[in-house]
């Protein structure tokens, strides 16, 4: 059942991510719902959900367009492990967490693209790169994190009380 | 599950090392792998099916009063008026290789046939520091990874990697893109490459122009006749301003590209390349005309 909802939830970030998104961005700047789901679920559930929703919905994205296989796998699910590792069992009503989690790993997420895809092939206009594109995406992503927790958050109690439901008391 | 949750540091330790090794293995892909042709071919149609949703709000969003028909005849008409253009651009070079070489040699000339396939746009790509986009055909249309994107009557990209039903064109505005330029009317060298921090504006730069090149505003640029995959002499776009690097070496300049990236919706695609046929059969005839005198 969590299995069947997350990977749906999965692939329709995808296919949002790259058709929809395009038409609500702001300077050029698109946010990475992507980042934001990893997160939101890194933190409400534990460290290895976080990194396993990580990497698959990095590898999506690196079988349809990426150049390589494996790099946002390998991105997507270290953010999501060291994302839920320090905070699991937080109080997961609580909104600032979500918001300055995103923060950070967008910034890290950003800055190791850059360094990875420009850096080495001599761009060094850190400058720019940081105003026009890291920042603006950091503050569309924090924009967009209250709403995402939130309903993934719904999406998650919904299919804990299934959970529960189904969970036997005492072990026979 | 509980094997796993006890030793799960050496397990993503092990997953770790393994995707490590996965993007340096796979640093060599050119043909599709058997996972890209599984999960490209499931979704790709959602995404194309997606984003005519969303082209259609769009649409309705803009304001633009238009009623259907005209709408379609209007895309009819661009589609067809580009490739107009790109015919008449061919003939017009054409005609005047015929000329010179009808006087160099007593050659009937082969009008060199271009195969063009026309296809959608399905998907961009999602992150913000490049501009590839995918389009509707794939291997199983007999797209291949280098062929030649053209729209609006210019050079728009090529195809960078390759699935099933689906394909990746990295435009000539993208950060990664560089394509042999040349100035049409002087013909001048230099690289037209794709930059991000000219992003806002959507140009391209041209760079390595030599320094006492004769370049003006307006001028016009195409592809060069060096270099083995783009075809030469479709145009990229039209000079905006000129000026000297740095290092006092070389000039440079900024490239508005004839295709509007913005609003691109469909683009034709060079299925093969009779150019180049055209060129070795020519030479070819030469050589033997000079061996056997």
């Amino acid at each position: 059942m969590r299995i069947i909802v997350i990977g749906f939830i999965i692939i329709i970030n995808f296919i949002f991510k790259s058709t929809f998104l395009e038409s609500i961005a702001i300077f050029n700047i698109m946010p990475n719902i992507s980042l934001l789901t990893v997160v939101s679920f890194a933190i409400m559930r534990n460290e290895t959900e976080g990194a396993v929703i990580g990497f698959f919905t990095g590898l999506l994205e690196d079988i349809i367009f990426g150049k390589v296989l494996g790099y946002y796998a390998l991105v997507y699910m270290v953010i999501g492990y060291f994302c839920g590792k320090p905070f699991r069992d937080f109080y997961r009503e609580n909104y600032l967490l979500p918001l300055a989690l995103i923060v950070i790993a967008t910034l890290s997420f950003e800055f190791v693209y850059y360094v990875s895809h420009f850096l080495f092939r001599g761009k060094l206009d850190l400058f720019y790169y940081f105003w026009r594109i890291m920042l603006p995406v950091v503050g569309y992503n924090a924009f967009l994190t209250l709403p995402v927790y939130r309903i993934l958050y719904g999406i998650n109690n919904l299919i804990e009380e299934r959970e529960k439901r189904k969970r036997r008391l005492f072990k026979v | 599950m509980d094997f796993f949750n006890r030793n799960r540091k050496t397990f993503f330790i092990l997953l770790i090392i393994f995707l490590l090794i996965s993007i340096i293995l796979s640093l060599n892909f050119t043909k599709p792998t058997w996972l890209n042709n599984t999960v490209g071919y499931i979704i790709t149609p959602i995404q194309r099916e997606t984003k005519k949703i969303q082209d259609y709000f769009s649409d309705k969003i803009s304001g633009i009063k238009q009623k259907d028909e005209i709408e379609e005849e209007y895309e009819r008409l661009r589609e067809e008026n580009a490739k107009l253009k790109m015919d008449l651009e061919r003939l017009e070079l054409i005609e005047k290789d015929n000329e010179e070489l009808r006087k160099q040699l007593d050659l009937t000339s082969k009008y060199p046939q271009l195969n063009i396939v026309g296809a959608d746009i399905i998907a961009k790509d999602n992150n913000n520091w490049s501009k590839s986009f995918l389009i509707g055909k794939g291997s199983q249309d007999g797209i291949k990874t280098n062929m030649v994107v053209l729209a609006d009557g210019g050079l728009a990209g090529k195809v960078a990697h390759v699935g099933l039903n689906y394909a990746q064109v990295i435009p000539i505005v993208d950060d990664s893109s560089s394509v042999g330029g040349q100035i049409k009317k002087s013909g001048e060298y230099g690289f037209v490459k794709g930059d991000l921090k000219l992003q806002d504006l959507g140009y391209c730069k041209m760079d390595k122009i030599s320094i006492d090149a004769e370049i003006l505003v307006n001028d016009e640029i195409v592809t060069s006749d060096l270099g083995g995959i783009y075809p030469n002499n479709i145009s990229i776009g039209n000079v905006m301003e000129v000026h000297v690097e740095e290092s006092g070496l070389y000039k440079y300049a900024l490239i508005k590209p004839i295709v509007d990236f913005e609003n691109l919706k469909t683009v034709l695609i060079i299925m093969d390349d009779n150019e180049f046929q055209y060129i070795e059969d020519i030479y070819g005839e030469i050589e033997n005309k000079e061996g056997g005198n």
